[in-house]
Order: structure tokens, then sequence, then C-alpha cells
């Protein structure tokens, strides 16, 4: 850590960007993701609250608890932690049960990070980490998304009920979940075909997100100006969010063109599930992702068409953490060649080669 | 040339020792395997078989039947078909049906019908790839329930979703409709081609396996 | 040739822990991986392993005088195939759920590196006394790092604990309640993945201390 004095290669640490540190970072970023965190909340009520505020405490706990058994400083203020909690709580469903999001919390924060020594040390991207394991543990509660009131009204006299199809407030149980939920519009697309999600292309719906889906996902928009911003304010580069955005785009133009029936367009597939979010912030995680523009651009191409195609003939609806996970165990070889060639590099190669 | 014929005997001695021991312990356990194996199959057989006026697919089934349903098979456009007698009576059928278009590839099932009426009496996944706790809840006699005991017209055979009497498990609504897809074609085989089920001889070798499977 | 420096008893107990195969020479990992859904599972595959390592330890240090050295390893695989028959016919005869369960693995004990590693490493230079308990020590620890692997997959993934399964007669306990909810993704295969990691750091955890206090 600390290479802050080494400004040629601006993107090659976390410490990148001229002094500001990487606490200052973290807490940026999860100030950014607040807009679509309340949104949620607006949308969803206490049933979305409850996942947030638990997933980041118990991020923030296990990482204490960590730190105290490696006998290494605490740092939760440096804000790593709740900003994990805070990006995987944006990936779950509303209404999850508070214990399955604290297993969530464990595996991200002990299993993905703890355990390979820490931040910057992990491989894997910890929140997506966290997310994958829950999608197979608990597939049930995992696909259960609630739908979104949509009106405003929130839910927060009600904590245990939520709207029907109809539209009308119904007590959450057990016996009328079906009754409560929907699948997401990528589920819809899964199961049906582009037709039964056609009414939803172009629609301003799942722009600016009143889709049922997990918290972050509903709404594309806010988590479009949070990235912005972070663009703007030099805290991530172009390269990943735009060529993720960008092959997700070109794969569903180039599908949808062989065959519209059964194949989304562009705004559907850039604006349901979690390509937004897993662009702007998932993806572009310094740790798990290439340090050299070249590899950047690689790394967003692999993501978004690995996630179109899962989206799109696997067993899964969404594809995104799956994506983001197989290619943070590319970095490696993605750093490796694409790392700058230091000057002079060619002819000391070239002579040590004569050498021989 | 003395090492190569060592080698030579050694290994001809070794391998034939171990070809005597193995056929020796093949004799011994070749009963009790055979039994084994056909008590598997005999048990999803009975599992489905008709016993009581309601069948529930969660309480244990003994029937007896006069003959052994699973010497009396048939086979029928790719089906086999097991059938259970009373009183010389043909009383049960249990299909061997496949339910197309499950989440991943397709399912194989066993499914009961009573003779009388039609009536499901049971249903056995046999062979599925569906998702663990999500799709593979279908196996639950929980699930099974709603379906198990109603006849071909006593309710509407499909999901919720389209309109129907069952319950799409949640989150898992393909898995649910593939599963009502195999009943239906049982069903359809039960309406349309009793007689001809009723009257064919049964397989030579019952451990026969249908084409469709 | 290894000098006997080992007590007799010593061979019998290095496998359970100072060599465990699963654990600390890491062999054996692709059925320990895949059949220990259960602790029962665990437990089966482990009991057929064993008798197969016991068996193939005893029969390689009984016939090694008289095979020559080209053509020992053709032998020793022909001894261990027909071992892992017997047990996977064994099993079809008398455990006919239990070999349902484990399936493909029990035929594939035979390629199990454990089993041709001590026939090699040891059966091969050793008496038939030492090769036996060689052979033992090696497949209970096997046996151990499978059961601990079974039972805690089984314990966190359904909240139970099996230690027999046989038509209706079943040694289970409940251990979290009738209502736990499972995490299904123990008993799926990456569980087993993050289970056995978490063990070998126990491991290495516990014999790090050990080390420290005998300095």
């Amino acid at each position: 850590m600390g290479q802050t004095e080494n400004k040629l290669y601006v993107s090659s640490s976390p410490h990148a960007h001229g002094g500001i540190s990487s606490s200052r970072i973290m807490w940026t970023v999860s100030a950014v993701l607040l807009p679509a965190a309340g949104w949620s909340v607006y949308l969803f009520g206490l049933s979305a609250l409850m996942v947030i505020l638990s997933t980041v405490a118990f991020c923030a706990v296990f990482e204490a608890i960590s730190q105290l058994m490696a006998k290494k400083p605490v740092s939760i203020r440096d804000g790593s932690a709740v900003l994990t909690g805070l990006i995987l709580a944006l990936t779950l469903p509303p209404g999850l049960p508070i214990w399955i999001c604290g297993v969530g919390a464990f595996v991200a924060i002990i299993v993905a990070k703890a355990v390979f020594g820490g931040l910057g040390q992990n491989p894997f991207n910890p929140a997506m980490t966290g997310r994958v394991f829950l999608l197979i543990a608990f597939p049930g509660p995992l696909t259960r998304w609630l739908v979104p009131s949509g009106t405003g009204e929130t839910l927060f006299n009600h904590p245990v009920t939520a709207y029907d199809a109809s539209g009308s407030l119904v007590e959450l149980g057990a016996n009328n979940i079906d009754a409560v939920t929907a699948a997401t519009p990528l589920g819809l697309l899964a199961e049906n075909g582009a037709h039964a999600v056609a009414a939803l292309e172009n629609s301003t719906e799942i722009f600016i997100g009143q889709i049922n889906g997990s918290l972050g996902e509903t709404s594309g928009l806010l988590i479009l100006l949070g990235g912005v911003f972070l663009l703007a304010r030099r805290i991530i580069s172009w390269h990943i969010p735009i060529s993720f955005l960008g092959s997700v785009a070109l794969f569903a133009a180039i599908t949808n063109m062989i065959d519209p029936d059964h194949f989304a367009g562009i705004t559907f597939h850039l604006f349901t599930g979690g390509v937004m979010i897993g662009a702007w912030f998932m993806a572009t995680d310094y740790v798990t992702s290439p340090m050299f523009p070249g590899g950047k651009i690689a790394f967003g191409i692999g993501c978004g068409v690995l996630t179109m195609v899962i989206r799109l003939w696997a067993g899964y609806p969404e594809g995104v953490s799956f994506a983001v996970l197989l290619m943070n165990a590319t970095v490696p070889i993605i750093d490796r060649y694409t790392r700058p060639k230091k000057f002079g590099w060619k002819r000391m190669a070239a002579a040590a080669k004569g050498g021989e | 040339m003395p090492e190569t014929l060592k080698m030579l005997i050694v290994l001809t001695v070794i391998a034939g020792a171990a070809g005597l021991g193995l056929a020796g312990m093949h004799d011994v356990t070749e009963g009790p395997i055979i039994e084994n194996e056909r008590n598997f199959t005999l048990r999803s057989i009975t599992k489905v078989l008709p016993d009581a006026e309601k069948p529930d697919p969660c309480v244990k089934k003994d029937a007896v039947f006069d003959n052994e349903p699973m010497n009396d098979a048939i086979c029928l456009d790719g089906h086999k078909i097991y059938r259970a007698r009373k009183n010389g009576e043909l009383v049960g059928l249990a299909i061997e049906s496949i339910g197309d278009k499950a989440y991943d590839g397709t399912i194989l099932t066993l499914v009961g019908v009573r003779m009388s009426d039609g009536v499901l009496t049971g249903v056995e996944v046999l062979r599925h790839r569906e998702t663990p706790g999500l799709g593979a809840l279908f196996t639950r006699c929980e699930y099974q329930q709603q379906m198990v005991g109603n006849g071909p017209d006593d309710i509407k055979w499909s999901v919720k979703k389209d309109g129907g009497d069952i319950d799409q498990l949640s989150g898992a609504t393909i898995s649910s409709r593939c599963m009502l897809n195999a009943i239906a074609k049982a069903q359809r085989l039960w309406r349309e081609r009793g007689d001809e089920i009723a009257q064919a001889e049964p397989l030579e070798d019952s451990r026969e396996v249908c084409d469709a499977r | 040739m290894p000098a006997n420096k080992t007590s007799h008893l010593g061979e019998l107990f290095k496998g359970l822990w100072k060599d465990n195969p699963i654990m600390v020479l890491l062999l054996g990992l692709c059925p320990a991986l895949a059949v220990t859904n259960s602790a029962y599972n665990g437990l089966g595959m482990g009991a057929a392993t064993t008798f197969v390592l016991l068996g193939s330890n005893i029969l390689v240090s009984i016939i090694k005088p008289i095979v020559p050295k080209s053509v020992r390893i053709p032998v020793y695989i022909v001894v261990i195939a027909a071992f892992v028959t017997v047990v996977d016919m064994l099993l079809k005869a008398y455990q006919y759920e239990l070999s349902r369960s484990l399936g493909l693995f029990v035929p594939l004990i035979v390629v199990n590196c454990i089993i041709l590693g001590r026939a090699e490493a040891f059966a091969s230079r050793n008496t038939v006394l030492r090769s036996a308990l060689d052979g033992l020590g090696m497949a209970l620890g096997f046996t151990l790092a499978l059961f601990v692997l079974g039972a805690l997959r089984e314990i966190i993934g359904s909240g139970t604990i099996t230690f027999f399964q046989m038509g209706e007669t079943e040694i289970k306990f409940n251990l979290l309640g009738e209502n736990y909810p499972g995490i299904l993704v123990m008993i799926l295969p990456p569980g087993a993945f993050l289970t056995l990691g978490f063990m070998l750091a126990a491991r290495n955890a516990i014999q790090k201390r050990l080390d420290k206090k005998t300095r």
C-alpha cells in the first residue's frame, strides 16, 4: 500500500488518485449508492430498510471479528466493510430474512475476504461472492421478489405486508407468497421469451425503476447517475463500465436483430437486473479488477459477454454476479498480458535472447 | 529370457487368482443384488399404484395385488406401463412418462392411474436435473398432495399462472408445468388407449427398456 | 529402504493426524469432495476404502518377493481392482441404498491415489504387519476426514447428522431443530470445497500451536 507518490501508473493501486485515501473513496462510493438505496426503501418500505441495515451491520461486525482474530488493527472506519455490505444488500431481494443477510455478510467478509488476508488480498469481489453463495444456498428466498408499491405509499406501518399483483395490501405469509411476488422481468424473459416483456421495452418504468427485483436493480437511472458521478470525480475510470455496458448492448442488439420474438432489446438488457450496478460498482472494484487500461477493457467485455450468455442460455435468469466472479478469476492473467512495457524492455529482451 | 517368463507367469497367476476370487464372490452376491434391484423398482411402482379410495402421497403404501405388477409390464408408444390386477380385474397402471421442457432437459416420472376412473394415484420422479431447493421441490409429497387423488376432470390440470388449479412452485413454474405435462401424457394414454393397455400381452422380460426413455 | 525407526503403533497412528491422507497429503480428494454430503456417506466411503486399502496393502506385501520389478504396477492394479470389485459387489448386495448414493465413486476407488501410493511406497518395502498397520491407519485417517467433512456439511446443510441408514432403520439426529431451513449450498459441491478449506486451515492452526509448545 501507499504508492501515492508514483503518479505514472495512475490506475495501478487503491491509492491511485493523488492523495485521496482509500477510506475517502469507500465512503464516497457508499454515499453515491445511497439514493438508489433510498429509492428501494421508498418502493418496498421497511422490508428493504431491514435488509440494508442488517447486511451493513453484519458486515461491519464480521470485519471487526476477523481483524480481532487475526490480531490486526480493527479498521471498520475505512468504510470498506460498510461498502461491501451496502453493495451486497442492493443485490438482495426486499423482505429477505435477517439471518440470511447475516449468512451473506459472513461469506462476503470472512470467506471471500478475511481468509485471503483482508482488504487488498481477495481475488474475488466479496459482495458478489456473498450474493452467489446466497443464491445457491437459498434459491427459494433469493428468488421471491416482492411487487413494488410504485405509489410511494410506504410500508412502514405494516412491516409484514406487501402488495399483491392487483395492487392491494396483503399480509405476508407462507401461503400467499405467490400473490405478493412476481417474476422479475429477466425471469419472465427466461421463462416465456421476449414477447412477455415487450411492454416493458422502451418504457420509462424500467428506466426510472418501478420494476420488481433486488433492491438495487429497480432503479437503473439512480445507479447510472451515481456511476457518472464517480466517473466525474475520477474515482473510477471509464474503461470497465463502458466496455461492460457496450458489450451487453451490442450482444443484445445482435441477438434482437436475429430473432426479436425470442431475444429482448438493448434498453431492456441494460436496465434490468444487475447490469447497471454491476458495471459501475462491482466490476470496478479496485482490488479485483485489472490494473491497466487495456486489461480493463478486456475485463469489461468479458463481463458483458458472460452476463448475456448466462442470461440467454444458462440455468439462471440473471448472470451479472456470476460473470463478474468468473472474470475476477482471470484478472491475474489479464494483468500479466496487459502490463505496459517498461522503457527499453524490448531491447533488453532481445539482448537476453541473444545472450543465450 | 527367464525374467520375461517370470513376469508372464506372475501376472497370469495373479490375474487368474483375482478372476477366480471375483467369480466366487459374484456367485455369492448375485442373488441379493438382483433382489435389491427388483425391490428398488418395485418400491417406486407400489408407491404410485392405487390402494385407498382417496390416495395420499405422504402415506406409505402397502397395497397387495393378485399379480406381480413388476412382471406384468408392456410397452406402448415408448411408455413402459406396469399393470396391477385385483380379483381378476385390471385396477391400476403405473406409467413411465417423460415431462418435456423441464428447466434442465426432461424429467422421467412414474405416474399411477386408477383404471376405473383415471384418478391420479401417485407420481414418482425417477430422474430429473432441476435446481435443488427450487424446481426439485416437486418430488416432495406435500407438493404432490394437491394433484394426487384427483380424476382427470375433477380439477384443471395446469398451474394457476396458466389458469389451472395447481399451485406452481414459487420460482419454479417451469418445473411445475413439466411435471403436469408428464401426468397429462399418462392421462391421455389411459383415456384413449385404455382397452389396448388392458389387452396387450406382457413383455417377456419385464426389465426391458421402452424406447422413449 | 526406510529404516524401521517408527514403532508399530506409530505406523498405525501416523495416518490419523501427522500424515492424514486428506488433510496433509491431500490425496483422494475426488471421493472426499464428491460423496460427503452426509456423515453416513462419508463413513460408508471410508469403510469401503478401508477394506480395499487394508486388503491391498497386506496382499501386496505378501506377494512382493515374487513380483518382478518391471510388472509391479500392473500387478498392484490387478490386486486393487479385485478388492474394489469385491467391495462394490458387497455393497450392492447388502447395503444397496449406500451403494446407490455413492454411485460411481465406489468403482473409482481403483484410481484413488492413496491406495496405489501406499502399495508402491510402503507395502512393497515393508513387512506384512507394518503394511497392515500402515494401511489401516491411513484408511482410518481417510475415514475420519470424510466423516468430519460429511458431518459438518450435513449439520450446516440440513441440520441433521446421520450415522446409519438402511431401509427403515436409521440412526439420525436432528441437531438444529425441525424448522431449520437448511443451507443448500453446503450439500452441493461448492460446500465441500469450502468446508475442506476450513478443515485444512483448522488443522494447520492446531499443528502450529502444537509445534510452538514442543519447542
